[in-house]
């Protein structure tokens, strides 16, 4: 009995037969061969990575125009036709160094068909010579035609594929996509990489809106909900991240401004830091002014229901600090900090009661995601109204809106 | 060479049953849930898992009454010769069927995320004849190799326990019930097919060194499992939202993919997650195949397991590669599933039954 447990290796008793010690090598000859995984071999040398995708549509005329759709077999299977910008990388560009190659980090490859993402690949590798990797992808970049139009058609091959991460910060820009894509600063190496990196100080500098990932649009498409996404704008020397585009559903419908943007991300509470500046009221000659930098804020928003109407509290609790003062006053003084954030109040309050009112009035549009709180707070109530939700119910709410604001610190100075 | 001891603690016991468990449905199954439940998913899990608690140490105590000893000898007692003879054959065939599933599983997933060239053949004989080989020794290594492998399988744990920052809303479980208790219902099934496997218990039993302490191993194992899929639900539910979940296929490998930590400083940690899961998924099948092949060499009085071990290989190759589709396989966990149900309620009632039969006269030992 106890040869049968032998493990390969130990002494083997008297006994074991040829056969078996055959059988034995087969078998780790078999595995050991299997276990290297050949088929899935992909040197990162032979991968194209993709940085970066721009997706834009285009007349159906003009795709035939381009190289390579000589020969079609059948008729076009869409009616759209769509251009795509890959940003392939150059990795010895990317690295920086000195031995590295002088070239860009990266090269861009556009190419137009009908709608099928699918299609692309292939019209991709008749080009690129090494296979697209879309694993690394940092941005996806969307444009205003195809927006317009819908998106869930280009995007829906990119999210059924594994390998395509849902992480991936998404944009929606009026200019041309394929510029997007070639415009950066020397401080990154590739446009992909210097927008990926753009969108990081969203965290700072407000008049960009919160990031946008791939799976959120999914979720927002799939929910038929309103999301926003951030916009870039193409310049000659940088691009602009700021602004917003808001979708419905998969089209895009209306543009979110700078300044609105700031006050978009007050009212779904996603400010970190943010500036408000009011007037001077004293001022003889100039208009000065008093900034406030709010450090740490809250914003709650209840749905109240009463006498068959619809009130939404929204209450805005800010702290900061008073971290500008056109004026020689001292700022240190209880009654004068009380009347500088009383008005700054009243100017927060008046911005965020306007564009509320805006979204009601104008686009009959929530993008605050309003009706979530009233599906939580009245679940039933909501199964009624959640159909004309936007255009209905939401235009003729109430609006409640109360905002405290505490100069805590005047920074350095008194 | 030592002979093998034959005997487990009751510490390994619940570590066999976590890492036999976990593994293949929990990524599914936050889909699963919220399609047939919604938002109260978390409800359903909690019922039901606590449902298979009952059922699970029930099993224990059964087992413990009867120390040392094989359900072929007891079973017999509690339901008569020929019933025990039918049950215990169909359980041999629902596990050797289960370990095709779970082989085939995972297979699939592995060929979706992690090798997509690589043969299904050569990933099934490969990871079969692996098993096969540390079953042919008996309990002892089978358990010892899950106890090297337990830290291991705790990485997916950890993974879970990091919060994507933004866009997590905890409140996406509110409004609780706004569509009443029926969905709580419909989310039964898949929240008890979640910890199938738990059966195994029955078969383990019998090594157990302690067997009045099993119940006490069985209990923390299966509530330490209820609490893991609870919170692997909420956290998908809160980050994907309900409407979108039900597309998923696999919600939480989605979600393991979208943590990125301190800006790209650690991403893709759904590759630590998936390799730690090969193996979970490993200990899964060991023991789904070692239960059948145990069966037969004590039903009939084998010396040893070596025959029915190579018996089986092939046996579950083909059924392993029986299903046509993906939906086919799913459908099969689903009846798995439900076969578990009612294996979990035919449990409960045979401990009443012995139980009665104890306090009557004693069954004869």
């Amino acid at each position: 009995m106890c040869c049968c447990y032998c493990w390969p290796g130990e002494k083997k008793e008297k006994g074991v037969s040829l056969i078996k010690k055959l059988a034995a090598l087969l078998a780790i000859l078999f595995l050991a061969l299997n276990s290297t995984g050949c088929w899935d071999l992909w040197e990162i040398e032979e991968r194209g990575l993709v940085l970066g995708l721009g997706i834009d549509e285009i007349p159906l005329e003009e795709v035939a125009d381009s190289v390579g759709l000589e020969g079609q077999l059948q008729e076009e299977h869409s009616n759209r036709g769509v251009r795509i910008t890959y940003q392939f990388a150059i990795p010895a560009g990317l690295s920086g160094d000195e031995k590295g190659g002088e070239g860009p980090g990266f090269y861009n490859l556009t190419t137009s068909a009908p709608m099928s993402n699918l299609i692309f690949r292939g019209l991709a590798a008749t080009r690129a010579s090494r296979k697209a990797d879309v694993e690394q992808l940092q941005v996806l970049i969307l444009g205003e035609k195809l927006s317009r139009a819908g998106i869930f058609s280009v995007l829906d091959r990119l999210v059924r594929d594994p390998n395509v991460r849902k992480h991936v910060p998404v944009f929606v820009t009026q200019d041309d996509v394929a510029e997007v894509l070639t415009v950066y600063t020397k401080q990154d190496a590739a446009p992909a990489i210097y927008l990926a990196e753009l969108m990081r100080n969203n965290d700072w500098a407000h008049r960009i809106a919160p990031e946008m990932r791939l799976g959120q649009v999914l979720r927002g498409m799939r929910e038929k909900a309103v999301f926003v996404v951030p916009r870039v704008t193409v310049g000659e020397q940088d691009s602009k991240l700021a602004g917003a585009g808001v979708f419905y559903g998969d089209r895009l419908k209306f543009w979110l401004g700078e300044e609105e943007t700031i006050i978009y991300r007050w009212v779904i509470n996603e400010v970190e830091v943010s500036p408000i500046i009011a007037t001077l009221p004293d001022s003889k000659s100039a208009k000065l002014i008093n900034g406030y930098s709010a450090s740490r804020n809250k914003t709650t928003i209840r749905p109240v229901i009463e006498d068959d109407r619809l009130k939404f509290e929204i209450k805005v609790m800010t702290k900061g600090e008073l971290l500008e003062r056109q004026s020689f006053e001292s700022a240190w003084q209880d009654d004068l900090l009380k009347e500088i954030a009383i008005e700054l109040a009243e100017i927060l309050k008046k911005d965020m009661e306007a564009l509320i009112k805006k979204t009601q009035q104008e686009w009959q549009l929530d993008i605050f995601d309003f009706g979530r709180s009233v599906e939580r707070h009245y679940p039933q109530v909501w199964k009624d109204i959640k159909n004309d939700w936007h255009d209905q119910y939401y235009p003729a709410a109430e609006i409640d809106l109360e905002v405290n604001l505490t100069i805590s610190r005047t920074g350095v100075l008194r | 060479m030592e002979q093998p001891r034959d005997r487990i603690t009751p510490t390994q016991l619940t570590i066999v049953l976590i890492s036999a468990i976990l593994g293949i449905d929990g990524f599914a199954m936050p889909g699963m849930v919220v399609a047939a439940a919604g938002r109260d998913g978390w409800l359903s899990l909690l019922l039901g898992g606590g449902w298979l608690l009952v059922a699970a140490m029930s099993l224990a105590f059964l087992g413990g009454m009867f120390p040392r000893q094989s359900p072929i000898n007891w079973l017999p007692k509690l339901m008569g010769k020929w019933p025990a003879k039918l049950f215990i054959t169909l359980h041999c065939v629902f596990y050797l069927v289960m370990c095709a599933w779970s082989l085939r599983i995972f297979t699939d997933m592995i060929r979706i995320y992690l090798l997509p060239r690589t043969p299904t053949e050569v990933i099934m004989i490969t990871f079969l004849i692996s098993v096969a080989y540390l079953i042919v020794n008996g309990i002892d290594p089978l358990v010892r190799v899950t106890q090297v492998f337990f830290p291991f399988t705790l990485i997916p744990f950890l993974l879970l326990g990091i919060v994507i920052k933004g866009r997590m809303d905890f409140g996406e479980i509110l409004p609780v019930m706004a569509n009443g208790f029926l969905p709580v219902l419909k989310g039964l099934p898949p929240a008890i097919a979640v910890f199938v496997g738990w059966g195994i218990i029955m078969y383990l039993m019998q090594f157990l060194d302690k067997p009045k302490k099993g119940y006490k191993a069985v209990g923390i194992g299966v509530g330490f499992l209820l609490l893991f899929f609870l919170w692997s639900f909420i956290l998908t539910l809160s980050h994907f939202g309900p409407v979108e979940m039900k597309y998923l296929l696999f919600p939480v490998i989605d979600f393991v993919r979208e943590i990125e930590i301190a800006n790209v400083l650690l991403e893709k940690l759904d590759l630590f997650l998936l390799t730690f899961w090969i193996l979970t998924v490993f200990v899964t099948v060991a023991f789904t195949y070692y239960i059948p092949v145990l069966i037969g060499t004590q039903a009939l009085g084998f010396r040893d397991n070596e025959g029915l071990v190579f018996l089986a290989l092939p046996l579950i190759f083909l059924l392993a590669r029986l299903p046509k589709g993906f939906k086919t396989t799913e459908l099969i966990g689903v009846v798995i599933g439900y076969i578990s149900l009612f294996f979990s309620l035919a449990v409960v009632l045979l401990l009443l039954l012995a139980w009665r039969k104890k306090r009557k006269g004693g069954i004869p030992n």
